[in-house]
């Protein structure tokens, strides 16, 4: 496990600095910019917000290939609407409602077409999984610990869908609490709610085992 | 590690992984593909206000069509009758006692009156006037003195009453 990634890993979920309620001056510049018809200058706003669009697809969607299409979608339709950006929000929580919305799109299509045709099965990459199954020494609890991740991965997913997406938001470490709220269109405290009913729920379900 | 950390753990991989490289240039080259386009300048809003505002009240200072027809010119005849007028032509506006209707809110911006619509159509379909048609002149009519023959009336002439004189044989 990296540094980074362990670093990440000791903050409480929603509490990640990645969010800031206040538009940064080079953010602020840069939408000037494009608002006035500079490519290059949404180009630099593109490189700046890629990772976060990118990964708030894939807790929607599951999968690389159809995280990176909503995202370049979101980003293609931000710079069409861009004129009609306000700055009542930030440009990362209006970009991040755009691609949140064009997920869920994709994802309504995608199940569409999955119930006319045979799942593909599961190909989601395992790697914190083996990673957390490859900390024990002993190769008895780690294949034990690999179960029991493979197992609460299953559960996380068979969540209803508004429980998994506000839990797997809340764990990205990408978004606070209150930019949740703003994506998902909910309150604030209705996030705090599901994120701790799909704990709730995802441990009873292990436990039961 | 309790169940919690676990949880977070594995639903944090569920969005693991970098953004591919080729996103940011995918993203601009779609962009630069798109058809370019202005921005609105920021006197686009307020002109489109005037503009609109404009054809709004140019909508109420012109005058509406009229519907109903302009009411029929009295005959001549008529007047000549009534010995108010001798013209022989009479206008719309003259004959009739309603003129077109006017909103008595509607504001007048311009200090010359508009043409009137319904004695522009009725001077367009009426005959002009005969030139050189002098008014007709009429005589007073009045009975000539009264000529009458006088009338002989001779006395009655009367025979003097005669009564017989009556008989007593019948009483």
């Amino acid at each position: 496990m990296t540094v980074a990634v362990a670093n990440l890993l000791t903050l409480p979920l929603g509490a990640t600095p990645a969010h800031e309620t206040r538009e940064s001056a080079e953010v602020s510049a840069l939408v000037a910019a494009a608002r006035e018809g500079s490519q290059e200058a949404f180009g630099a706003l593109v490189t700046l917000h890629q990772r976060v669009v990118f990964r708030t697809a894939l807790a929607a969607l599951g999968t690389r290939e159809d995280a990176e299409d909503a995202a370049q979608e979101a980003f293609v339709v931000a710079w069409r609407k861009l004129a009609g950006f306000r700055g009542e929000a930030t440009f990362r929580t209006w970009l991040l409602t755009i691609v949140w919305r064009k997920a869920l799109d994709k994802r309504r299509a995608r199940l569409i077409w999955r119930q006319r045709t045979v799942d593909s099965g599961d190909d989601t990459p395992l790697g914190t999984i083996d990673q957390f199954a490859g900390e024990s020494p002993d190769p008895e609890r780690a294949a034990l610990a690999g179960d029991l991740a493979r197992r609460v991965r299953d559960q996380i997913r068979q969540l209803t869908p508004k429980l998994r997406d506000t839990l797997v938001l809340a764990a990205s470490g990408e978004h606070s609490y209150d930019e949740i709220a703003v994506i998902l269109g909910i309150p604030l405290g209705t996030v705090k709610w599901r994120v701790a009913e799909a704990r709730r729920i995802v441990g009873s379900r292990i436990h039961e085992r | 590690m309790n169940v919690d950390d676990l949880i977070d753990r594995v639903a944090r991989d569920l969005t693991a992984g970098e953004p591919p490289a080729a996103l940011s240039r995918e993203v601009r080259t779609r962009i630069a593909a798109l058809p370019r386009r202005r921005p609105w300048p920021w006197w686009a809003a307020p002109a489109a206000g005037l503009v609109a505002a404009a054809v709004v009240l140019l909508a109420i200072a012109l005058p509406r069509p009229q519907s109903q027809p302009p009411a029929v010119p009295r005959p001549a005849n008529a007047q000549i009758a009534s010995g108010a007028r001798t013209d022989l032509v009479s206008t719309p506006l003259e004959s009739t006692p309603a003129a077109p209707a006017r909103s008595p809110r509607r504001p007048r911006r311009s200090s010359t009156p508009a043409p009137n619509p319904v004695l522009a159509a009725w001077q367009e379909r009426a005959v002009a006037a005969l030139p050189g048609v002098q008014p007709l002149v009429i005589d007073r009519i009045q009975p000539l003195d009264l000529s009458i023959p006088l009338m002989e009336v001779e006395p009655l002439g009367t025979a003097p009453l005669s009564v017989p004189a009556g008989s007593s044989s019948g009483g």
